[in-house]
């Protein structure tokens, strides 16, 4: 089967229903502490265009200009947190200068309004971006499946299960570049493929676009010219073999030139150059080390153990996703199955197996565990959508099924059972995915029993604040625990927290942080001592409070006096 | 005549139903046997009735602990949660959920049992010793294998450190119990030795025992101890090394009279 115009149209409305879906559920999703950093960020880096194009900025290529809006967050590329910026300035609805001690000193207003389309809240507005590339990653998804393995029960089951994972719609509805990454990652694959059949500059350099794309994006993206270059190599020696001649090489010399998009688009970057990206690439090598439970252990430095990224994938993808994935590629790898001029299952190997598998070597750190792999994501759902397509075909023969109808009815109803085991632990998982695990771990609780990272990044914290705007004094202190000062400061902005609520940590650490009215304890095994801590200061071990899912207590509130 | 192969298909889709329902059902399952807010609160309401006053209250699976103080937490002291061992406690009441058992109880038979919705409560009974004394002087509550534990810190450096901590006039019972273990785990993965731990009663060696980074909080061979006053010493050193010496030895001890 070859893609025709209504290919287009499903995807569109993939992307636009993944899109609209995922940016609805992410209202109840709390901010988590990275993505404060970059929206933070993308206020300021977009406030550089905002001064420049008002006039306000007289010297704008200068290093002082440059470093005043653009040395926050220098360890990332700023690609997503331009979006995240972007989309926040035009978007949002402006009450900036009534808030204006919670925005970044760079970008506060002193008084009116940007004028803004006004559509979304600040935190949706910021957040949208990702959304939408979730959106654009499973209609990829989709695109790539007809393109390359020809059927459209495969390709919806394949962009289905894309958007239906616990982890990846966390990620999708923060302003972080974990799933932007991963679907940047799986577009340039697909720009590669898709070039080398073409034969043209065209396709070569939308490749070296999107990879310049993928590399202003996260610095993991790195490594995705050795996925392709393998794959390259693999072609040529089969063509060898027979005879043919070399596959294009300009879809891999275009990625040559993706430093030029980074460099372009980062103007961090244009002073100093040498230096900064020597930073850059520093911050990454010498990264420190996060904690990280697993099985009951606590890890925070090497080595860690090399299935720790497949036991995680194991224990929170969707169940339906692991099987059915693994039936696809030992369907995809039986020799009957032919393989087309570019070696598409070789390439889907490659590309698909990589991400994942830099992190089993024990010595990277695990911190952020299932995120830093989310670009495998996409390919194990390309699997599980070959096996279902084949299992499809084998019941129309077995049944003798005939006439489009019955067929498609018969399709519906495959793709339905394959759907909706993932969406029930997606939708469970919501909006905690960070602490959902799998039905093959028996959900939450079964992921607690068997001493799995709790959680990480702060969010979970919103789930509490209802009650603490109604349960705190005036003017109290709070200690935030892992919340971040913008995280805080974002709460306040969208209007979440009292505003007469006083951030402890802002006081003074360490010794002070527990001068507080109230304290959170954000339940992680490495925290386990700041209960304690509180206990002392306290003198009661009672929470007033303790946000639970399906009873794992997640987030703990002390009353100094209760 | 038609074959297996004839159905693999059918068997195929089956199994493809099978595991649907499965997986659904075990995440309707995992919601649906959580403990509710009135399972606890008819649990806490049942325990604040018929516990005594400085009862042990013990929770399992350890990981629902926060959800047992937000409900019982008013009848557990700070000193309690953090406790060396259970000795001193002649009634220990267990909360617990999913079929899990507090380590200190397992395989005992309760004097109580009642069941509250997804939550079991059982009483314990078991003869509480005296304690004659305690290390209580500068301790305070210590991460050991992430669990809280009271005790004094003796910090060793250096392969030849050694901490030496003398109480005089120690009221002893018949037994004397200490335990250690390495605490602060930022400092556990810092550290590459072993603490020996010595305990002396009147200037003789009457216990020892090692700590190292996995061990966890460790029971050192109880002690016969002669009851009156004594001088009790602990000396601390590095016991065996394989890198840097980074030791936070967390230490607590009491002195005992069993019943008999």
């Amino acid at each position: 089967m070859t893609r025709s115009p209504i290919d287009r149209v499903v995807a569109a409305a993939i992307c636009g229903a993944v899109s609209v879906v995922t940016i609805l559920f992410s209202t109840r999703q709390g901010i988590a502490r990275d993505e404060a950093y970059y929206m933070n960020a993308g206020e300021r880096y977009v406030a550089y265009f905002d001064d420049l194009l008002t006039g306000r900025l007289k010297n704008p290529l200068s290093r002082e200009s440059i470093d005043r809006y653009w040395s926050y967050n220098a360890e990332h590329p700023p690609l997503f947190k331009l979006l995240y910026g972007a989309s926040w300035r035009a978007l949002h609805r402006c009450t900036c200068a009534i808030d204006n001690r919670w925005h970044p000193v760079v970008a506060r207003l002193a008084a009116g309004q940007h004028s803004t389309i006004g559509l979304l809240s600040e935190l949706t507005a910021f957040r949208l971006p990702t959304a939408v590339t979730f959106g654009w990653l499973c209609a990829l998804a989709y695109l790539f499946y007809v393109d390359a393995l020809g059927s459209r029960r495969g390709a919806i089951v394949a962009a289905l299960l894309m958007f239906a994972q616990p982890r990846a719609f966390f990620h999708a509805q923060t302003a972080s570049f974990d799933l932007p990454v991963a679907a940047l990652w799986f577009a340039t694959m697909y720009a590669y493929w898709r070039a080398l059949g073409a034969e043209s500059w065209r396709g070569a350099i939308v490749t070296g676009l999107l990879f310049g794309l993928t590399l202003a994006t996260k610095l993991q993206s790195a490594v995705l010219p050795l996925a392709l270059g393998a794959h390259w190599g693999w072609l040529a020696w089969m063509r060898h073999r027979q005879d043919r001649s070399n596959p294009d090489v300009r879809p891999l010399l275009s990625m040559l030139a993706a430093p030029i998009v980074l460099l372009g688009m980062w103007p961090w970057l244009w002073h100093d150059t040498l230096s900064r990206v020597r930073n850059y690439l520093a911050f990454h090598w010498n990264h420190e080390q996060y904690n990280f439970e697993y099985f009951g252990r606590n890890y925070n430095q090497p080595p860690f153990p090399w299935h720790e990224p497949l036991g995680m994938l194991v224990v929170t993808a969707p169940v339906i996703l692991l099987v059915t994935a693994a039936a696809g590629i030992l369907l995809l790898m039986r020799s009957s199955v032919k393989d087309d001029d570019r070696s598409t299952r070789a390439l889907l190997l490659l590309s698909g197996a990589l991400p994942i598998a830099v992190f089993m070597g024990g010595r990277l750190p695990i911190y952020g565990e299932t995120k830093h792999w989310l670009a495998t994501m996409p390919f194990l759902t390309l699997a599980a959508g070959y096996a279902i397509d084949r299992l499809g075909a084998s019941l129309e023969s077995e049944l003798r099924i005939v006439g489009s109808g019955r067929r498609l009815a018969m399709s519906a109803a495959l793709v339905l059972v394959a759907f909706v085991p993932a969406a029930a632990e997606t939708l469970r998982s919501h909006p905690y995915g960070l602490s959902h695990y799998n039905a093959l771990a028996g959900g939450a609780p079964g992921g607690a029993d068997l001493g799995m990272n709790r959680q990480f990044w702060g969010y979970s914290v919103k789930g509490l604040l209802p009650w603490l705007n109604q349960r705190l004094p005036p003017r109290a202190t709070l200690y935030l625990h892992d919340t971040n000062e913008d995280s805080y400061n974002l709460y306040m902005r969208s209007r979440a927290l009292r505003d007469d609520i006083v951030d402890a940590s802002s006081i003074g650490e360490p010794g002070t942080r527990f001068v507080s009215d109230a304290a959170l304890v954000i339940h992680e095994k490495h925290f386990d001592d700041v209960d304690f801590r509180i206990w002392e200061t306290y003198g009661h071990v009672q929470p007033a409070q303790v946000l639970t899912l399906d009873g794992v207590p997640l987030v703990s509130v002390y009353l100094r006096n209760p | 005549m038609r074959s297996l192969r004839d159905y693999r298909a059918r068997a195929g889709a089956a199994v493809l139903v099978l595991l649907a329902t499965w997986e659904t059902g075990v995440l309707i399952s995992a919601r649906r046997s959580a403990a509710t807010e009135a399972d606890w609160r008819a649990a806490s309401d049942f325990v604040h009735r018929a516990a005594s006053d400085g009862a042990l209250i013990v929770f399992a699976p350890q990981w629902i602990d926060p959800v047992g103080r937000l409900w019982l937490g008013d009848r557990i002291a700070v000193k309690q949660v953090a406790r060396m061992d259970d000795a001193r406690y002649g009634e220990i009441w267990e909360i617990s959920t999913r079929g899990a058992s507090y380590a200190g109880v397992s395989g005992r038979t309760p004097a109580v049992q009642r069941r509250f919705g997804a939550l079991l409560v059982r009483k314990f009974l078991q003869p509480g010793a005296t304690v004659t004394w305690e290390l209580t002087d500068r301790s305070r509550i210590q991460e050991i294998d992430f669990a809280p534990r009271h005790g004094i810190v003796v910090e060793l450096g250096r392969l030849d450190d050694e901490r030496r901590l003398r109480f005089d006039d120690v009221q002893l019972g018949t037994e004397l119990q200490v335990f250690a273990g390495l605490a602060d785990y930022r400092t556990r993965y810092d550290n590459r030795a072993t603490a020996l731990l010595s305990v002396m009663v009147d200037g003789r060696e009457v216990t020892r025992g090692y700590a190292g980074n996995d061990s966890g909080w460790v029971p050192l061979p109880p002690a016969s101890t002669v009851p009156g006053l004594h001088r009790v010493e602990l000396l601390a050193r590095v016991g065996d090394s394989h890198g840097p010496v980074h030791i936070d030895l967390c230490v607590a001890a009491e002195a005992r009279s069993r019943v008999p």
